[in-house]
Formats: C-alpha cells, sequence, structure tokens
C-alpha cells in the first residue's frame, strides 16, 4: 500500500516484467562479481 | 593548502548547504519532517540509501585499507545483494502496507509497547553514541592533513549537516544525499584517473594491476574457510548478510530512507539498486587504494602518512634515529623502483631470467623497506607510547594532497566532508524520527497537533546534532574509532535483529517472551565483551541466536506468553 492508500496491485510491473526476475538478476549480477573478482585474484596473482 | 583548494572546497560545501535549504522550503508537516511526505522517486532513494551507508570514513578509509590489504575488504559486501533481495521480500513491503515511520513501531503491532519502547531505547543508545564517533573519526583525519583544530573541525563538520537537517528533516536530507552523492563518486572517479596519469610513462592499468598482484594486492576473494580470518568469501556471505539485513531492516538510519520512498515497489527498487551496485562502488574505491600502492612502487611513499605522528618523531628525543630510519626507508624504495623498473622492461621483453634477477633485487629492497618502516613505528612509540602508529587512513589523502592539481584537491576534501554530512544528517534525522514517534507521542499529555510535533521533531534534531558534536569532542578517549563505532553496533544489532526476526518468524512468540529474551541477550552479549572471549563480529550472532532461542524457548514453557500473530500485525 503506498501514501495514497493504493496496493501494489495497482502499480505499474518492475522493469523485467516481475519482481522474481529482479531478485534473479541482482543474485545472478553477485555471482557474476564475485566469478570476476575471482578471475582476477588468480589471474594477477 | 592552497588557496584555490579552499575556494573550492568552501564554495562546494556552501553549494550544498544552501541546496538543502532550498530543499528544506517544502516541510510544512510531520509526515515532509519525518519520511519525506512519502513522495520520493526510488532513485532519490538509492543514491540516498548508498550515501547514508558511505560515511566520510569510508572514503578515507578504504582506499587506505586497499593499499595496505589489497582488495579482500570487498568480501565484506557479499552478503549485501542476498540481504537486499530478502528485505525486498519480507520486510520493505510488511513496513510499506503498515505505513509506519519507524521500523520500531512494527514491533508494537506485533508484539506490545514495551518491546518497541525497548528496541527503540537500544537503537537510541547506540545511534546517537555513533553519529558522535562518526563525526569525530573524518574530523580527526583532516584535521591532521589541514592542520586545524580539532574541536573546530568537528564543529565545522557538525554545522554543515545540521542547518537543514534540522529545518528540513528528511525530505531535505534525501535530497542533499542523493545531489552529494553522485558529486562524491564523480570526484572518486576523477581521482581514479589520475592515479592512472600519474603512473610513470610506459606503465599503464594492466602493468599497475600485474604490480599490485605480484605483491598480493589483488586479493579479492579468498575461498578458504577460517573461523579467525575477517574478509573470505564465506565470512562475507555470512556475516556480511546477517549484518547488512541488521543494518537495512531494523537500523532506523536506513529504514528512514526506505519509508521515504512513494510505495512499496519504489522501496525495493531502491535497494536492488543497491544490492547491484554496492559491491562494485566498493570494489572501485578499494582499487583506487591498489593503484595509489602500484603508483608508490615507482615513487617514493613517505615512511609513515599521518604527518602530525611525523612532526613528533622529527622534533622528540630520537630524532636521530628517526632520520636514520627515514634516509633507510627512502634509499630502500629508491632500489626497489628500479628493480622493478628493470623487470618491468625484462617482462616485457620475454627475458624470464632478467625478469627473475630484478624480481629478486625487488624482493631484497623490499625487505630492507618493511625493516625501515619497522624501525621508523618503533621510534614513534619511543617518542611517545600513546601514538598512533596505524596510518591506514591518511594513505589516500596524502596522496591527493601531494598530486592532484590545484582545484581537484579542493574538490575531494569537499566530497570527504559531503560525506560525513551525508552519514551525519541520516543519523540525526532518525534519531529524531524515533525521539518523537517511539519515546514522545507516547507520554500521556504529549502535544499532538502536527505543527507542535513538528517543532518537537526539529528540537529533537537539534538536540541530538549537539549531542553528537558534544560526544564528538570525548570519542578520542575510545582509542581506535572505526573499530568502536563497529563494536558499539555490534552490542546492540544481534538483539535488535533477533526482535525483529522473532516477530516476523516466530508467530506464537508473544511480546513478553521477545521481552525478556531480549533483556536477557542483551546481558549476555555485554558479559561476552567484558569477558573479552570473542571476537565483537560474533557479538551479532550471539545476540540474535540468543534473542530467538530463548524468546521460542519462554513461549514454549509459558502458554500466555503466545500470540496469535494475524490479528495483531495483519501478516494476512
Amino acid at each position: 500500500m503506498n501514501a495514497l492508500g493504493a496496493g501494489d496491485g495497482d502499480e505499474p510491473p518492475p522493469p523485467l516484467g516481475s519482481w522474481t526476475a529482479l531478485y534473479a538478476l541482482v543474485i545472478g549480477a553477485l555471482i557474476v562479481t564475485i566469478a570476476l573478482l575471482l578471475w582476477l585474484t588468480r589471474a594477477f596473482r | 593548502m592552497r588557496s584555490l583548494d579552499l575556494v573550492v572546497m568552501l564554495t562546494t560545501l556552501a553549494a550544498f548547504v544552501l541546496y538543502g535549504l532550498w530543499r528544506s522550503r517544502g516541510t510544512r508537516d510531520l509526515a515532509g519532517y519525518l519520511v519525506a511526505g512519502r513522495q520520493m522517486p526510488w532513485p532519490m532513494v538509492a543514491l540516498s540509501v548508498m550515501a547514508t551507508q558511505a560515511s566520510a570514513v569510508t572514503f578515507l578509509a578504504t582506499p587506505g585499507q586497499g593499499y595496505v590489504g589489497g582488495l579482500s575488504f570487498v568480501q565484506f559486501y557479499f552478503g549485501l545483494p542476498i540481504a537486499m533481495v530478502v528485505l525486498c521480500m519480507t520486510l520493505v513491503p510488511l513496513y510499506q502496507r503498515l505505513r509506519i515511520t519507524t521500523a520500531y513501531e512494527f514491533l508494537e503491532r506485533r508484539f506490545d509497547g514495551k518491546t518497541r519502547s525497548l528496541t527503540a531505547a537500544l537503537f537510541l543508545v547506540q545511534r546517537g553514541l555513533a553519529a558522535g564517533i562518526t563525526l569525530y573519526a573524518p574530523a580527526l583525519v583532516l584535521s591532521v592533513i589541514l592542520g586545524w583544530d580539532l574541536r573546530l573541525t568537528c564543529v565545522f563538520m557538525g554545522l554543515l549537516s545540521i542547518v537543514y537537517t534540522v529545518l528540513g528533516g528528511s525530505r531535505a536530507v534525501g535530497h542533499t544525499q542523493a545531489l552529494q552523492f553522485s558529486i562524491i563518486m564523480g570526484t572518486m572517479f576523477l581521482a581514479f584517473v589520475w592515479v592512472l596519469r600519474t603512473l610513470p610513462a610506459g606503465v599503464g592499468l594492466g602493468d599497475a594491476l600485474w604490480v599490485a598482484g605480484s605483491a598480493g594486492k589483488l586479493n579479492a576473494v579468498d575461498l578458504h574457510f577460517d573461523p579467525k580470518s575477517r574478509f573470505n568469501l564465506w565470512a562475507g556471505l555470512l556475516g556480511g548478510f546477517f549484518l547488512q539485513l541488521s543494518y537495512f531492516g531494523t537500523d532506523q538510519s536506513q529504514v528512514g530512507r526506505i519509508l521515504t520512498a512513494r510505495s512499496s515497489s519504489e522501496s525495493r527498487m531502491a535497494l536492488l539498486f543497491n544490492g547491484l551496485l554496492k559491491v562494485p562502488m566498493q570494489f572501485f574505491i578499494l582499487l583506487l587504494g591498489v593503484l595509489v600502492f602500484a603508483y608508490h612502487q615507482f615513487a617514493p611513499a613517505p615512511v609513515f602518512f599521518n604527518p602530525i605522528e611525523v612532526a613528533r618523531a622529527r622534533g622528540g628525543a630520537h630524532a636521530l634515529e628517526w632520520s636514520a630510519a627515514e634516509a633507510a626507508h627512502t634509499a630502500a624504495a629508491a632500489r626497489a623502483a628500479d628493480a622493478l623498473r628493470a623487470r618491468l622492461a625484462a617482462r616485457h621483453a620475454g627475458d624470464a631470467a632478467a625478469e627473475r634477477a630484478a624480481a629478486a633485487a625487488q624482493s631484497a629492497a623490499n625487505t630492507s623497506r618493511a625493516v625501515a618502516r619497522e624501525q621508523a613505528v618503533a621510534v614513534l612509540r619511543a617518542t611517545d607510547a600513546s601514538a598512533n602508529t596505524n596510518d591506514t587512513n591518511y594513505v589516500f589523502l596524502s596522496f591527493v594532497l601531494a598530486t592532484l592539481p590545484a582545484g581537484i584537491v579542493g574538490l575531494v576534501l569537499a566530497a570527504i566532508f559531503a560525506a560525513s554530512m551525508n552519514s551525519t544528517s541520516a543519523e540525526l534525522n532518525a534519531l529524531a524520527s524515533t525521539t518523537i514517534n517511539d519515546v514522545v507521542r507516547r507520554i500521556p499529555g504529549a502535544p499532538t497537533s502536527d505543527a507542535a510535533l513538528l517543532r518537537w521533531s526539529r528540537g529533537a534534531t537539534l538536540f541530538w546534532a549537539l549531542f553528537a558534536v558534544l560526544f564528538a569532542e570525548t570519542a578520542g578517549a575510545m582509542g581506535s574509532l572505526v573499530e568502536a563505532v563497529n563494536i558499539l553496533g555490534s552490542l546492540f544489532y544481534g538483539t535488535i535483529l533477533g526482535i525483529f526476526l522473532t516477530g516476523f518468524m516466530l508467530v506464537r512468540v508473544g511480546g513478553n517472551a521477545v521481552f525478556l529474551a531480549a533483556i536477557i541477550a542483551e546481558v549476555a552479549v555485554v558479559v561476552c565483551w567484558k569477558l573479552d572471549r570473542f571476537g565483537w563480529l560474533w557479538f551479532n550472532l550471539i545476540g540474535c541466536v540468543l534473542t530467538m532461542g530463548l524468546a521460542a524457548l519462554f513461549a514454549m514453557i509459558v502458554p500466555r506468553w503466545r500470540t496469535r500473530v494475524a490479528e495483531r500485525a495483519g501478516r494476512e
């Protein structure tokens, strides 16, 4: 419910169409970031 | 400090304060003052959330951390994106649906008034003291670097945020934070580009990374599980997750920012944006420190970065030993730089034998440099037994002052001050919100009109601002300040998180059970701290697990202490 009393259902859908997809994007980005940092750690050891 | 830098710094800071005052105009009611009328768009909330977490110490200490310890600190933030997702799925929609002003209001709906009061009191004590330390820590570094009086620097930093925070409340804070944070990050990017420019001719980013990597500074991920090691993948994912969950979900400094969004969706977008960008941002700031390290492998670094301690040693009873250590350090650094240049040239030419020989010479020179540094630190201690021998916080500003052009230095200094304004203003607003919402409004006979409560809120903000400035002046006696802030937080965060998680997860536990459990858990945490048997990071886990475990136990033993949650909190 927002300040005007409207529930989430009245709001436009989030980018990517659903919250689940957005959550997956954030977790996926974390996994990719950790993988890149792991590569950096090993490549320049 | 050069005149141009002073002009740029003061002009930038004055512009921030004026912008904050301009944004204060629309604040005429209590909702506007405490939660910005719940009208902030998500990009502003996202920047505000990030700005609140990134204090001045972040921008002073993190590059220094990169210089000294490499990239390993980035792992501390690995749990943050997961915490953001969990909060978006649980507490944020709940907070928005209940239309609460402070996080502690939820606890009265879920449990009872005394649980709300206890948690609000824990927050006020912890955050009130932390506000003083977060003001003092950067003031200490800036006063040393700029040669200003420490007390005046504290007051100056406090005044910068007090003006618009008292007048404009949450709305002014949110808008000012968004502007300041954008400028801070732009300035840090400028500094990053400048570090690359200062590298010797023929040494590019790849070479700088190779130099840093061969010195063990690109240690971004450590897969080994070691409970004693603070920074590894598992500690970051697990410990970081609980810490960030507690900070963003139960600390009013952050909950207050999240609640300024127009809707639950906008709050969630702001947190997910933070979840996406926080790790890359911390990596970028640490990498800045790592590149400063690479720069100092070619250009001489001071034997010690804190100029006040250096001046004391030079003028002290052991001045001759200091000069000897300084000279040995400079000579060893020059030998190491020559060997590194030879090593790089051999590497570019593909001459493995020459590269090995140069590496051996560089290693020998670096050992001499480390010995000279140890001798210098020993002289500092001999000169003054209470000398601060940790100079990590001074590394970045020393580099800025020594290498950046006039004008840009002023901008970097303004950015550091602005970062302090960001976190201080959010803390003051959160302290005022909690004081008014969870203390004043609950006192029988307290004012009820919107206009009177708005006046009280402004008074509460001013009270906490003065408290922070006064406490900052005595914070110097607390030893390591960054550690003091973390210990202080860890003493309370576990119990507070335990109360909230009990409310959310243990649906049959009632107010009496969690109240008693929280008091016992808090006493146990304080006892653990006094006994000095555990590292302070463990206090978070101990407080949380004890609160939840004891609350569940009490509710099981005493049937009257159970509750039917759906009726009280609307968690349908």
